[in-house]
């Protein structure tokens, strides 16, 4: 319902601004849906957002919010590019395993700083895994600049990863790459962790009663780092992801807007794991759209946005349309 | 460099400062408005954009107030008519601010990059008299309009809070909704009052940034609405914490950009000091406010 709403207003909006309003809606509706290229872009796009949207599911689902996402993704894609390119040499299946624990690593140590501070100090975790955010970004954007940086690239990135190590492309010529499987698995592990085992159900019980938690002998403390420790891993792993699937290597600034949009993802798929996919779909959709809407019409990338907003106010209401049938069948 | 340094301090302070005391209201009756960003960007657009084109300052600053009073309304009508969560509804007002903004920016005026706008009148600036013999003079001038608002701004939210009776219902439906209802208060109108009060300051806030520069950039609050937030927390829905807050972190980033220019450390570290001093600050504070409900 949200959607069509949103999507309504999108319609709208275009209709006003465009000159060609069904060329637009052409355009930006149907268009990613036209060829391998858009389409594969469209799902790679979301890939990152899967994980980015997992690791905000796990916060939340015990009630912490992690605001520094986008710090944890940049971290997890710096240190993993650093560890592919001096370790050249070694067997490749060694170097991703390598780099993939050390993204998680990095955005665990990271993520669960916040989770210290708040269970220790009971610093307000929004606050301070936001400014954490903001710090590591600085830091790592002093590294790109001053010490990874490859000067011959005319860009502010490090220096590419080795060719055999980048995923394999599925869907040629779009940037579709096999990362997305291990997304797909990640959405499935977190799945079984958060509704299946004793562990997902001590920390929603953490989430809901922290007194409660610590009378029936939970370390609420520790689950709290641990927590924010597996939410910061998880958004690392998805920067590691984008870079060895689709970039090859870290451009500065490349996962502006991860961190943001996986918060509004998990909020979209209201913290179930497995709507991550979808809703992270959908917006990759709504991009993808933007993109080809601004190509081949006269409409504005920033539409998306506004679509993408409006859905959000709209989901906040549904949750009342829904709760107001339920008590009225009572 | 002392002035310089205190000039600049007092001018990083002043956007923050506002947003932060509009944020400390809804703070205060438990609906945390995360939002402050947006709000901002969105008065930012529309006060410069309307300052210019009648060539009223005042009017700019009213109508950026204006829209981000709607706004600001808007969020807390869906919250309390729709029971949306306030949270997300703060995350919706940042994407619909910087994607409008955005939009209109490219619709109006052709442009999603900086934008200059020329008929913006340079009254902004106040200089008292600059009479080198009276120290007093000299600390009061240089300062802009926005700067002298809002720490009256700081006086007026903190007789509204301690000296009215609307202070007094505000921060009774904070500290118990339940309570505040069984003695008569009514809360959602206390909610909508926050909101409004949240709205004129971040309008106010956001008109400081474009105004004071006479443009507009896509991004220009740049984090600044995170950052009220974090001195809303740091303050302690005080008005003078608040303030003191603000100042930390305007003083901090006032020494890391002298220090960038005069030596050779990298700008990228310096850049780090402002957002781990305050860091420091929380964890501190947190400490304290830990020790003093242990002794209640």
């Amino acid at each position: 319902m949200p959607f069509f709403i949103s999507i309504l207003i999108g319609i709208i909006i275009m209709g006003f601004t465009s000159s060609n309003p069904a060329e637009a809606l052409d355009a930006f509706f149907l268009k990613p849906f036209s060829n391998e290229y858009f389409f594969g872009n469209m799902i790679s796009g979301a890939i990152p957002l899967i994980f980015t949207g997992l690791a905000a599911v796990i916060a939340f689902s015990s009630s912490i919010f992690n605001l520094g996402l986008e710090g944890q993704v940049y971290a997890g894609a710096v240190i993993s590019t650093f560890i592919a390119n001096s370790m050249v040499g070694a067997n490749n299946l060694l170097i991703l395993t390598v780099s993939i624990i050390a993204a998680f690593i990095a955005g665990c140590a990271i993520g669960s700083i916040s989770g210290f501070l708040k269970s220790k100090f009971s610093v307000n975790e929004l606050i301070s895994s936001l400014l954490i955010s903001y710090s590591i970004t600085f830091f790592l954007d002093f590294l790109l600049e001053e010490v990874l940086l490859d000067r011959g690239s005319g860009l502010i990135a490090t220096e590419s990863i080795s060719n055999s190590l980048m995923f394999e492309r599925i869907l040629s010529p779009s940037n579709l790459h096999s990362g997305l499987i291990i997304a797909i698995v990640l959405v499935i592990v977190v799945y079984f962790l958060l509704r299946k085992t004793t562990f997902g159900f001590s920390s929603k019980l953490t989430g809901d009663s922290i007194q409660f938690s610590k009378y029936v002998g939970i370390n609420t403390g520790l689950m709290t780092v641990v927590i924010m420790g597996i939410s910061g891993g998880i958004a690392a792993i998805g920067g590691m992801v984008d870079v060895f699937g689709v970039h090859g290597r870290v451009i500065r600034g490349f996962s502006i807007g991860y961190g943001w949009n996986g918060i509004a993802i998990s909020l979209i798929a209201r913290n179930n794991p497995l709507l991550v996919i979808p809703a992270a779909l959908f917006f990759a959709f709504l991009d993808t759209g933007a993109t080809t809407g601004a190509i081949f019409s006269d409409i504005t990338p920033e539409i998306s946005k506004i679509i993408q907003a409006s859905i959000f106010y709209f989901v906040t209401a549904s949750f009342y349309f829904k709760f107001n049938r339920k008590g009225m069948g009572k | 460099m002392m002035e310089d340094i205190m000039l600049s301090t007092v001018s990083i302070t002043t956007p923050i400062l506002l947003a932060a005391l509009g944020g400390m209201f809804s703070n205060l009756v438990n609906e945390l408005n995360i939002g402050l960003e947006g709000l901002m960007t969105i008065s930012a657009f529309f006060s410069v954009l309307v300052a210019s084109s009648s060539g009223n300052l005042f009017l700019g600053i009213i109508c950026g107030m204006g829209v981000s009073i709607v706004f600001s309304l808007i969020m807390i009508l869906f919250r309390l008519k729709l029971k949306g969560n306030i949270f997300i509804l703060g995350l919706a007002t940042n994407l619909l601010a910087s994607g409008l903004v955005s939009f209109l920016g490219i619709k109006l005026l052709g442009s999603k990059g900086t934008v200059v706008f020329k008929n913006v009148s340079k009254m902004a600036v106040v200089f008292i008299e600059n009479n080198s013999e009276n120290a007093f003079s000299r600390i009061l001038s240089g300062f802009n309009i926005f700067d002298y608002i809002s720490f009256i701004s700081v006086i007026i939210s903190f007789f509204i809070l301690y000296k009215t009776s609307h202070g007094f219902h505000m921060r009774a439906t904070g500290l118990s909704k339940k309570t505040a209802i069984n003695v008569g208060i009514n809360v959602n109108k206390n909610k909508i009052v926050a909101y409004l009060l949240c709205g004129v300051l971040c309008g106010l806030s956001g008109a400081s940034l474009s105004i004071s520069v006479s443009s507009f950039t896509a991004g220009i609050t740049n984090g600044r609405g995170w950052i009220a937030l974090v001195a809303v927390i740091l303050g302690r829905n005080n008005p003078i914490g608040i303030l003191l807050a603000s100042l930390l972190f305007g003083l901090t980033t006032a020494i890391s950009s002298v220090l960038q220019t005069g030596t050779e450390i990298s700008p990228k570290l310096l850049m780090m000091i402002p957002f781990i001093v305050t860091l420091i600050g929380l964890i501190f504070s947190s400490l304290n406010k830990g020790k003093k409900t242990e002794g209640i």
